[in-house]
């Protein structure tokens, strides 16, 4: 059998899962209107790729992207950074410098982390999004930008209102459609892709042969609850990409803290808990999963104990 | 088709190359998609998607850095690590982004070598 080369470009993140492919239907709505959009989701669970995704299916997709990430940028420094600055206006400001607002004209501005902007900078942000007009500061004039903002939080804003850390009248300027990105615990279906991606990237990257996971390893992996999402999957395979360059990665070649599987004794009382508003196929597909993970990626002992044939859990899985 | 927007797509053909040249095209890009690039001097950026099979990275990027064009050489592939050293002593001109890579890493790498001047100062 000839196998097609593996694709060099991506153009769309991995989503595959029921999860990802309702969430992107709605984002893939949104897209093309001129509403602000706020991404909601835990931290690694990729805000940022999926506004990146919300900017190329927009009209815009020929303008700037820029990203802002309003944690990591020191309080004295925010406005400075955002809406740029004249020579002189502070010590060191030696010549003119252009902010991101300016940058993304055209584009897409991203204010990742929003929760955590200064307060003394959130209203000239709200005056800019009600007047798209800004000042740099030490500047006298007012500068006209076309931009769309995007914006995303860890955690929903109106926490952040009630414990006074973000204004309320920008909490309801920006709010516009709240987008929330699936952890990667509840797009399992996703991670045997995702999987495949990382190690053929970083193999790239670190100048290695990708290493092959085996299939209990595999099953460790897709049984695992991801609490640091997709950034946590790839920090995994990050590392036995460098451990196990080109051979095989066994269960025990994982990073710490992956138990072999939810539950390891093929035989006893097991249970699991199954979402009850979830589509059959997806409640059918955890049972496997679960099962196929407490045999160790065995799939003969787990058609087994499942009572059907190995080819129809073959068939399953691919499904 | 204004030169510093233009791109040559280098790629063996097929669905990958179509799909990327329409990504680039709606990024605003006018490009140019070809299997091989000897004359790289008339557009201003090359992007290679150079296969697993290619003998040698370093040969052609080398012949379109001779040039003060292209302005920018983006190479997508799976072995980074032969094109180190020429991205080490050209990092203004030349990208070597590692396979499988998003679309729009491209892009950015494209647009870092020809930022718009900002509107409405």
């Amino acid at each position: 059998m000839v196998r097609a080369p593996a694709p060099a470009i991506v153009l769309e993140p991995v989503m595959s899962s029921p999860a990802m492919r309702s969430f992107d239907r709605v984002l893939c709505a949104v897209a093309t209107k001129d509403v602000t959009v706020t991404f909601v989701g835990e931290s690694g669970s990729g805000k940022e790729v999926m506004a990146r995704r919300l900017h190329d299916l927009s009209p815009r997709r020929s303008g700037p992207f820029v990203p802002i990430n309003c944690a990591a940028i020191p309080d004295a420094l925010f406005e400075s950074e955002l809406f740029g600055h004249e020579r002189g206006a502070f010590t060191g400001a030696v010549e003119r410098g252009l902010g991101k607002v300016e940058i993304a004209g055209g584009g897409t501005l991203f204010l990742d982390e929003v929760g955590e902007m200064p307060l003394a900078a959130q209203p000239k942000l709200l005056r800019f999004l009600e007047t798209h007009r800004f000042m740099r500061v030490g500047g006298t004039k007012k500068l006209e930008v076309d931009v769309r903002v995007v914006l995303a939080t860890l955690r929903p804003l109106e926490a952040e209102v009630r414990a006074g850390r973000f204004r309320e009248d920008l909490y309801y300027r920006i709010q516009g459609v709240a987008l929330t990105v699936p952890p990667l615990r509840e797009r399992r279906r996703d991670i045997p892709m995702l999987i495949d991606t990382f190690l053929r990237q970083l193999g790239a990257i670190h100048n290695c042969a990708p290493a092959r996971l085996s299939r209990s390893a595999r099953a460790v992996l897709m049984a695992h609850d991801w609490p640091g999402n997709v950034r946590q999957l790839r920090n995994a395979i990050e590392l036995v990409t460098i451990l196990r360059s080109g051979k095989t990665v066994r269960v025990h070649d994982l990073p710490p803290g992956f138990d072999p599987a939810p539950s390891a004794e093929p035989a006893g009382e097991q249970t699991i808990s199954i979402d009850l508003d979830q589509p059959l196929a997806d409640m059918v597909d955890d049972l496997v999963r679960h099962v196929v993970a407490a045999e160790r990626g065995d799939l003969a002992r787990a058609a087994r104990r499942l009572g059907v044939s190995v080819r129809t859990l073959q068939r399953r899985r691919r499904a | 088709m204004t030169l510093d927007r233009s791109v040559a797509l280098v790629a063996v053909a097929g669905d990958q190359r179509d799909v990327l040249a329409r990504y680039l095209t709606g990024a605003g890009f006018d490009v140019l998609a070809c299997h091989e690039l000897t004359v790289a001097g008339s557009f201003g950026a090359v992007v290679w998607l150079a296969g697993d099979g290619e003998a040698s990275l370093v040969a052609p990027v080398r012949s379109w850095l001779r040039t003060g064009r292209p302005h920018r050489i983006v190479v997508v592939t799976g072995r980074p690590a032969m094109l180190r050293e020429l991205a080490a002593a050209h990092p203004e001109r030349l990208l070597v982004l590692p396979a499988p890579t998003f679309g729009w890493h491209i892009v950015d790498a494209l647009r870092a070598a020809s930022t718009p001047g900002p509107r409405g100062a």
